[in-house]
């Protein structure tokens, strides 16, 4: 009880002090619910019902139950399953179930990350033994030791590991694991909604090869996902596993109250409605509930926000030494360092982290008290998911969302119902993206060679063998598509757009002491590595020295100094091949490929605290190209616009634009870019262009291909409705131009809607 | 960009089936002769019919009187003879039980299910004579009749290899697996891998450990007019797009040069091992009196190493440093403490070191002449502190174990002294 004696006194002291107070816009409370259960299944192994009595449990929650019956029936399943529902166990009684009736039974596990794999083994094994019978369950993945790799194939009944692994590791090797296959009776799919967007394609793939293994070897497993809430996790499990899916959403398990409080930095400069930076906002807020002995995990968007942070809430800590109450979390930190930071806050020896969404996924670092997020997070299951990180069984927890001055967060400052209200995103896969599929039928062809009337998933791909052929990859002989060249197709392909290649982070402060501090994608790298950029690694501060772009390695020293910098990239659109093309009101809209050419251009010093700019500088580095998918629409120059007046109003225009897509086509801001271009080579007009982030596109342009008119009209209203006077960041951004540019970016989005050519 | 124009285009083909149902596989047909078989066969190789369908093959005899490199291929009855002898197990060891076979193949790859295995070639000494038997895969779709050809199914072989642990046999594993439902299981083979005996007796000797390379330095075997090993998938696939066969030959010429070698080798390996062969250097006869103690055939062992410090004194002292090893398990103290002195006045590095630790240790426990112990502990330090060949791992760990072993020995020297 003492938990909700200190969230009380904390949201009183919040109300009560006027330098927070007046910034609570408002106070939601969200009632907790009771638990619904259900009797473990009369057929359930009498030492499974002994683990679980011996861990304290007596009964399953309904969707346990449910979801045991439905596999044990041999149907595939998908449990939404909110964080601390139990949702292991909703795949762990079936699993162990199948082997002690049948020692021979096998099952896969399959987590995003490693570390997820490594987790989720201890609390198998935690079960197994309990259970006092011989299970083998080991994790596969690269961290296997090569003299166990044997054992692990031959006779582990339960294997976990990911799709990486599953895709080049244990697929091309798949006659070694024979006895796996043969006997696989469950493939288990945690974190369901983490296998969205071109990673999700990629993962849809590997299932489908991994389902024409199972059946040359004569099996056919049942599938179990779990998921975090998402609209659609039957149909993303369904079009994730190619197959049918019965969902199982009533969760019996219980929640305890939830404090919601919306709050938004005060107006420090009313004309052009800036408002005090979230962060330093966030940072007050998060100091109070330090002192006030609440466990905390702050969400902040990006990489330099979590180590701003921590850099400032050390100050709390500063004068203790050996304190590490005050942590910051990731990606790019080394897996022992993340362990440590996940047990601290198990152990409750930390009080403070900060993260990134590395946090969000299922990674087991217990319940705390309370939350804060520094903005919305993009997608509203992210929110939940962040917002879940808080509350421990049937106690209260605090959530606070602090908005920053993007227009889709004062949005939600206005609208607190979008947040509590709606039913979250959609995750959205694309297997029948071209690059990825043939990608994959070149894995599948080496796995297997393709009989001539064989399909591949949902696919008729014969006629695709064919172009493989052509490209001196396959032969085709009387009945089959063989593999022919002594390439290894696994490894050209990666899951993960991103982790193809790291950029490895060498701290040199000492010469004779060099150590590896990091790691980081070569795409974010080229803005936040580039030499002398400062980053920021739990708070403390280094200097690029070199950046080695050929072997991807930075040398950074440690250095002390008062700002942190900030790097612009310069993007180049090239039209590569137009699919479609239709008229709108006022203006021809395509859609096709294009390729995008991104060089980082310049950086900038910018000063803590105050966030002044005090220098810049060049930054040389290659150019990298992204083929994807494109929808553009392009008009003719409104009579009486100037060429730069012009330039100036499309800017804002697309500023409005890029901030309503999520609302729009539900998906992450990161996950679409809009450009504006006056003068555009392919169309020789005026021109805006949408892509998707990723090569090869994810859908996401392609629905906004038929839906111009309704997002130029979307986002004149809210341009319209704004309350400053000549545009501010929360309608059309920060404006160079000087004031007055709101009137022309209105008048722009008007002519387009409207189809009125001159309005000015 | 030309491959991503085309994928375009392809989008436009990718339709989605409508029924989940797969067709059931027909009932196997024979597969037909490829389109080059006529150009194959007057290459050189001989078409051979089994119940799988076809296989091409190519056989050579060589006679008793054949010498590859320095070595007669005659020569291996005396090997084997040496072999019968011996009642102890040795990796190198023949099972007298089953036929030796020499076996090498060739892949079109270097790893995983889409590798196939084109050339399966064996040598096997006849009544008098060698023979050569090599299966060339006709064509991908042929692989059952390729593989049923070779035989490997029907008898237990000893098959005698290089490197064939971990690539040559896990290849034939996989390609059995993947035809498992219509070939016979898989005999089980004994194995001798040459690899690993030729790394036992030639380290620190040899500076790599191609097959090419010990060829050249130690069977005298010289290649004119070979192919890389490494061109054999490009070639074979080119092959069977093109039909092109003279390039395939020299593959297949490569391969018999390989596991002839294999023949001449598994002749000097044994003639090295039972002291026979007059190529024996100091650093070889130490490896193998080595290999002997690690094998725990410590009689032959001390044998060996015996025989090359008789012949060689002083001057290798690293075959001391082993001998003191066989000695202190004999527990001839004072021999073991002769052969440490040599070592640990003659080498330098980690064997130095650990040379006057056994001294120490001997002087401590055996000799019990504690002042001589602390001596070599002290030594051993300093060594410790300024040999630059030491690594720095076993620099902290042996720092560490020397300051114990001196911490108990000046408090056996000087009991009741406040340390």
């Amino acid at each position: 009880m003492t938990q909700n004696t200190t969230i009380s006194s904390v949201l009183t002291k919040l109300r009560s002090t006027p330098s927070f107070s007046d910034n609570i816009i408002h106070y939601r409370k969200i009632e907790g619910k009771s638990a619904t259960y259900a009797d473990f299944p009369s057929v359930l192994h009498p030492s499974i019902i002994k683990a679980l009595k011996t861990k304290g449990i007596e009964q399953l929650y309904s969707h346990q139950r449910e979801a045991f019956d439905s596999a044990y029936n041999g149907e595939s399943i998908t449990a939404v399953t909110p964080t601390a529902s139990g949702k292991s166990l909703c795949y762990h009684l079936p699993v162990l179930q199948s082997i002690l009736e049948d020692e021979s039974s096998r099952a896969i596990y399959l987590f995003p990350t490693k570390a997820l794999a490594q987790d989720q083994l201890s609390d198998l094994h935690g079960l197994i033994e309990a259970s006092e019978e011989t299970i083998l369950s080991y994790t596969y993945d690269g961290d296997t030791a090569p003299g166990l790799r044997t054992k692990v194939r031959k006779s582990g009944h339960i294997v976990l590991t990911n799709p990486d692994m599953l895709h080049s590791g244990i697929l091309p090797h798949h006659t070694k694991w024979v006895s796996l296959f043969e006997n696989l009776k469950y493939i288990i799919i945690d974190e369901l909604h983490t296998y969205k967007g071109v990673f999700g394609s990629h993962v849809a793939h590997v299932l489908r090869r991994l389902k024409r293994i199972c059946n040359y070897y004569g099996s056919d497993p049942v599938f179990i996902c779990t998921s975090a809430t998402i609209a659609n996790p039957g149909d993303l499990a369904e079009s994730l596993t190619n197959t049918d899916m019965r969902l199982i959403e009533n969760n019996g398990a219980p929640s305890g109250k939830k404090h919601f409080i919306f709050y938004n930095p005060p107006v420090v400069h009313p004309t052009f409605g800036i408002r005090r930076s979230a962060l330093l906002e966030v940072r007050d807020i998060a100091s109070l509930l330090y002192r006030e002995g609440m466990q905390t995990i702050i969400f902040a968007k990006s990489r330099v926000r979590v180590e701003m942070l921590v850099k400032y809430m050390q100050e709390l800590t500063k004068k203790k030494l050996f304190d590490n109450s005050v942590m910051g979390y990731r990606g790019g930190y080394l897996p022992s360092e993340r362990r440590k930071i996940e047990k601290g806050l198990r152990d409750g020896s930390i009080k403070t982290v900060v993260s990134t969404n590395a946090l969000e996924l299922g990674i087991d670092i217990g319940q705390l008290q309370a939350c804060i997020m520094t903005g919305y997070p993009g997608n509203i299951a992210s929110a939940f998911q962040q917002a879940g990180r808080a509350g421990r069984r049937q106690e209260d927890a605090l959530i606070i969302y602090v908005a920053q001055s993007v227009a889709l967060d004062q949005y939600i400052i206005e609208n607190p119902d979008y947040l509590l209200g709606q039913s979250p995103e959609e995750g959205r896969i694309h297997p029948d993206n071209m690059f990825i599929l043939m990608d994959h039928l070149k894995c599948a062809s080496f796995e297997l060679p393709f009989s001539l009337t064989e399909t591949y998933g949902e696919f008729e791909v014969q006629q695709l063998l064919e172009f493989l052929e052509a490209e001196g990859v396959l032969i085709k002989t009387t009945d089959r598509w063989h593999w022919m060249t002594d390439r290894f197709p696994a490894s050209d392909v990666s899951l993960r757009s991103a982790a193809q290649e790291n950029v490895v982070i060498i701290d040199k402060t000492i010469p004779k002491g060099t150590i590896v501090i990091g790691e980081m994608d070569t795409f974010s790298a080229m803005t936040l590595l580039h030499e002398e950029a400062i980053y920021i690694h739990q708070g403390t501060q280094y200097q690029v020295e070199k950046l080695d772009w050929e072997e991807k390695k930075a040398y950074v020293t440690e250095v002390d100094v008062d700002y942190f910098t900030d790097a612009n990239l310069a993007v180049e659109l090239k039209v590569m091949n137009e699919d479609e093309t239709s008229t709108a009101k006022n203006g021809i809209c395509s859609y096709g490929d294009i390729a995008v050419l991104a060089i980082p251009t310049i950086f900038k010093k910018i000063r803590f605290g105050t966030h002044d700019n005090i220098g810049s500088g060049p930054i040389s580095l290659p150019a990298t190209e992204l083929h994807t998918s494109s929808t553009w629409y392009s008009f003719d120059v409104p009579s009486g616009w100037s060429e730069s007046e012009l330039t100036d109003a499309m800017t804002g225009a697309a500023y409005a634009i890029q901030s309503f897509i999520p609302l729009f086509v539900r998906c992450d801001r990161t996950d679409i870019h809009v450009v504006p271009q006056v003068k555009a080579v392919h169309t020789d007009k005026p021109t805006f262009f949408i892509y998707d982030s990723y090569p090869g596109g994810i859908g996401l342009s392609e629905k906004i291909y038929t839906r111009w008119d309704s997002l130029f009209q979307q986002a004149k209203d809210h341009v319209a409705s704004c309350s400053c006077k000549g545009g501010c960041p929360i309608c059309i951004g920060a404006q160079e131009a000087g004031t007055g540019m709101k009137k022309d970016v209105e008048s722009l989005l008007n002519a387009l809607v409207r189809g009125e050519r001159s309005v000015i | 960009m030309s491959y991503e124009k085309k994928l375009m285009e392809m989008k436009k083909l990718v339709k989605k089936t409508t029924k989940e149902t797969q067709t059931p596989e027909k009932k196997k047909v024979l597969p037909p002769s490829p389109f080059y078989e006529d150009k194959w066969l007057a290459a050189g190789l001989t078409k051979e019919e089994n119940s799988h369908g076809i296989v091409y093959k190519r056989t050579i005899s060589f006679d008793s009187t054949y010498k590859h490199g320095n070595i007669y291929l005659s020569d291996l009855n005396n090997a084997l003879k040496k072999w019968g002898n011996l009642d102890e197990t040795h990796p190198l060891a023949p099972d007298l039980e089953k036929r030796l076979v020499f076996f090498d193949t060739e892949t079109t790859g270097l790893k995983g299910t889409g590798t196939l295995i084109f050339l399966l070639g064996f040598i096997e000494q006849t009544k008098c004579s060698f023979k050569l038997t090599q299966y060339l895969l006709p064509g991908p779709d042929h692989e059952r009749a390729f593989l049923y050809a070779s035989g490997l199914w029907e008898h237990n072989l000893n098959l005698v290899t290089y490197n064939g642990k971990s690539f040559d046999l896990p290849q034939v594993e996989t390609r059995w697996t993947m035809n498992r439902n219509s070939l016979p299981p898989l005999a089980s083979h004994a194995h001798i891998d040459l690899l690993h005996g030729s790394r036992r007796i030639w380290k620190e000797e040899v500076d790599s450990f191609s097959l090419v390379n010990i060829e050249e330095k130690k069977i005298g075997f010289f290649r004119e007019d070979d192919i890389p090993g490494h061109l054999a998938p490009i070639i074979y696939q080119d092959a069977v797009k093109s039909g092109r066969i003279d390039p395939l030959m020299k593959v297949l010429k490569h391969n018999e040069w390989d596991i002839l070698s294999l023949v001449a080798l598994y002749i000097e390996s044994t003639d090295l091992l039972f002291e026979t062969s007059t190529r024996g250097t100091a650093v070889s006869q130490t490896n193998i009196g080595k290999w002997f103690a690690d094998l725990k055939l410590y009689d032959r062992s001390s044998r060996v190493l015996e025989s090359v410090i008789l012949e060689y004194g002083l001057e290798h002292p690293v075959t001391h440093f082993h001998f003191g090893f066989i000695m202190k398990r004999r527990l001839a103290v004072e021999e073991a403490i002769s052969s440490f002195t040599i070592a640990a006045d003659r080498l330098v590095g980690r064997q130095r070191i650990i040379a006057l630790e056994e001294l120490a240790k001997l002087y401590e426990h055996k000799v019990k002449e504690l002042e001589k112990a602390l001596q070599y502990t002290r030594r051993a330090q300093h060594l410790l502190t300024v040999d630059p060949e030491l690594t720095d791992r076993f620099r902290l760990r042996q720092q560490e174990m020397f300051q114990k072993r001196e911490i108990r020995i000046v408090r056996k020297l000087f009991p009741g002294e406040a340390q």
